[in-house]
């Protein structure tokens, strides 16, 4: 199980992003992280991983246990090897100049062994799309393929439990629900543990568990995703509200308020 | 004809000394972007280091293990001391740090070496030969050997071997590579021990042709308009862009400066074709084009 407790975060010393976030996500289930831009996620995903230093990024107080073991203090490296825990970023991290083939060979360079031409064709059947495209290279693959290679290369590092941060990020929506298909039936079928960030809170809230909302470097809500789906604030923050009559400012404006005073 | 025939020979030996101190070059800027300016530096430390073992007097084979070992031990401890600190940084800043590092380096070479030029023996077997009027010293059928073995070699490993698909993955950016658990630290390493390896076997051939001094690193800098001819991340580039150049420069010096009495014209040459090279196309003959998709 992830467990982080009171995180408090800067970056560059002075920029306070994460005032105190404490959550935690079970080990064979998928838990969602909702928020707008700017509200923390990918620094929560980012200090989890242990690649906050590369950003000038800090941890203040409090910390990230993985079944007990603390990983704040580890490098990067380690958690991936160690802990396999393995952090997904946003935006398609794949290495656009290696053909598809050599990407998801580099990715399991923490655990180079026999396996890994076998482990290819295992992940090749959750992606049946990217067999055709081995060799091309991967920077002119759509931008569908490309989350699915990315996603690839995720498990081929072997992960116990997956970072995603923001899977669905420029993706047509068939894709997406393509993608979250894929996630469930890694989760089920793998056994490998889901942490996702989304903004897309349907689909997010859809395929997980458990969810939890985030505002302005904090946690204002967490609930069931059932609960949060069914929960007036995420409908109106999130879904875009049940009734389509149009707001006037007064109204955003109290919305406004009224979140705030949730943080 | 046989006189165009040598000046092109001698163009082309030259060139492959430059295609080594290219490559030194290129392995760098594949794995971290940075374009290393003590280039020149690596090449004299490597010289220095293969005189040191060659002063034990020991047999043959122990003299270059001990030379190879130390020229490792010289890129790891340049490494960690200088490169490792600014790690996930810009490119830029570890640029501009060689440049720093390649002043450095010269001085340290004159404290501890001194000033004075020395020979450089290095015994190999002889491989003189001649076609018709042409004549080549053993020393320059070496360079041509030395060249084309670590050109092949490097080709090998960056397609082929576990370590040169990392170091290319490593290459585009290395907070994906770390977040997908590549060790990136071991893989600057790596590719720095590489490069000092690469380049202690072009000193090593340009103190041989000519005697082992504290400031020949100058010739790093002739390998720059080498580099951005053939594409600065293009091992294939390499070898074009050194032959072309070390072409031209021979053709220079044989016909040009002779005949139109252009003292010294040879040392712009590289630079000319540098430039209608990037004016036609901007990333080298060879150079990676950038990704773009519509």
């Amino acid at each position: 199980m992830l467990k982080v407790e009171n995180l408090r975060v800067v970056y560059f010393g002075i920029v306070s992003v994460l005032h105190g976030v404490s959550l935690q996500a079970e080990s064979n289930s998928i838990t969602a992280l909702l928020g707008g831009n700017g509200s923390g996620k990918s620094t929560l995903m980012r200090t989890i991983s242990g690649i906050l230093p590369i950003f000038e990024g800090e941890i203040q107080e409090g910390e990230v246990k993985f079944d007990e073991v603390v990983v704040s203090k580890m490098k990067a490296v380690d958690i991936t090897k160690r802990i396999r825990l393995t952090y997904l970023m946003e935006g398609r991290p794949i290495f656009e100049y290696l053909n598809v083939k050599e990407n998801l060979k580099a990715s399991a360079s923490c655990r180079w062994d026999s396996e890994v031409q076998n482990d290819i064709e295992g992940i090749l059947t959750y992606f049946p799309t990217l067999r055709g495209r081995l060799q091309s290279k991967a920077g002119y693959l759509s931008g569908g393929e490309q989350q699915m290679l990315a996603m690839g290369m995720a498990l081929m590092t072997n992960p116990k439990f997956l970072l995603l941060d923001e899977p669905s990020l420029g993706l047509a929506p068939r894709i997406v629900k393509e993608i979250f298909d894929i996630i469930k039936k890694i989760n089920e079928e793998r056994k490998i543990g889901i942490f996702l960030s989304e903004q897309n809170a349907i689909v997010a809230l859809k395929i997980s568990s458990y969810g939890y909302v985030m505002d302005n470097g904090r946690v204002v809500m967490d609930g069931s995703s059932r609960e949060l789906m069914d929960n007036a604030d995420i409908q109106e923050a999130y879904l875009g509200s049940a009734d389509q009559k149009e707001k006037d400012y007064k109204e955003a404006k109290r919305y406004k308020r009224r979140k705030r005073w949730l943080g | 004809m046989v006189f165009f025939l040598q000046a092109l020979a001698v163009g082309m030996i030259k060139g492959a000394v430059y295609v080594i101190i290219a490559l030194s070059i290129v392995i760098i800027y594949k794995s971290s972007q940075v374009f290393n300016f003590a280039v020149g530096e690596f090449c004299v430390m490597g010289a220095i280091f293969f005189f040191v073992a060659s002063k034990t007097g020991l047999p043959f084979i122990p003299m270059i293990l001990i030379f190879l070992i130390l020229t490792m031990l010289g890129g790891v401890v340049i490494e960690k001391i200088v490169i490792q600190p600014l790690m996930g940084r810009d490119p830029l800043s570890t640029t501009l740090v060689t440049i720093g590092l390649s002043i450095f380096l010269v001085g340290l070479f004159q404290i501890t070496f001194g000033s004075h030029p020395e020979p450089l023996e290095l015994k190999l077997p002889d491989l003189t030969c001649s076609f018709g009027n042409l004549f080549f010293t053993s020393e320059q059928i070496w360079t041509i050997v030395f060249t084309t073995a670590s050109m092949v070699g490097l080709l090998l490993f960056y397609q082929f071997t576990r370590w040169g698909i990392i170091m290319r993955a490593t290459a585009e950016g290395q907070v994906k590579a770390m977040a997908f658990g590549i060790n990136t630290s071991f893989v600057l390493t790596l590719t720095w021990v590489a490069a000092a390896v690469v380049s202690a076997l072009a000193g090593l051939v340009v103190a041989w042709t000519g005697s082992l001094q504290y400031n020949m690193g100058v010739v790093g800098l002739l390998a720059i308009p080498v580099v951005l001819v053939g594409g600065l991340d293009s091992i294939g580039g390499c070898i074009v862009g050194g032959l072309l150049v070390g072409i031209v420069e021979a053709l220079t010096t044989f016909y040009l400066e002779s005949a139109l009495g252009l003292e010294g014209f040879r040392a712009v040459t590289p630079y000319l074709c540098l430039l209608l090279v990037l004016m036609i196309r901007p990333s080298g003959l060879f150079g990676q084009v950038h990704i773009e998709r519509v």
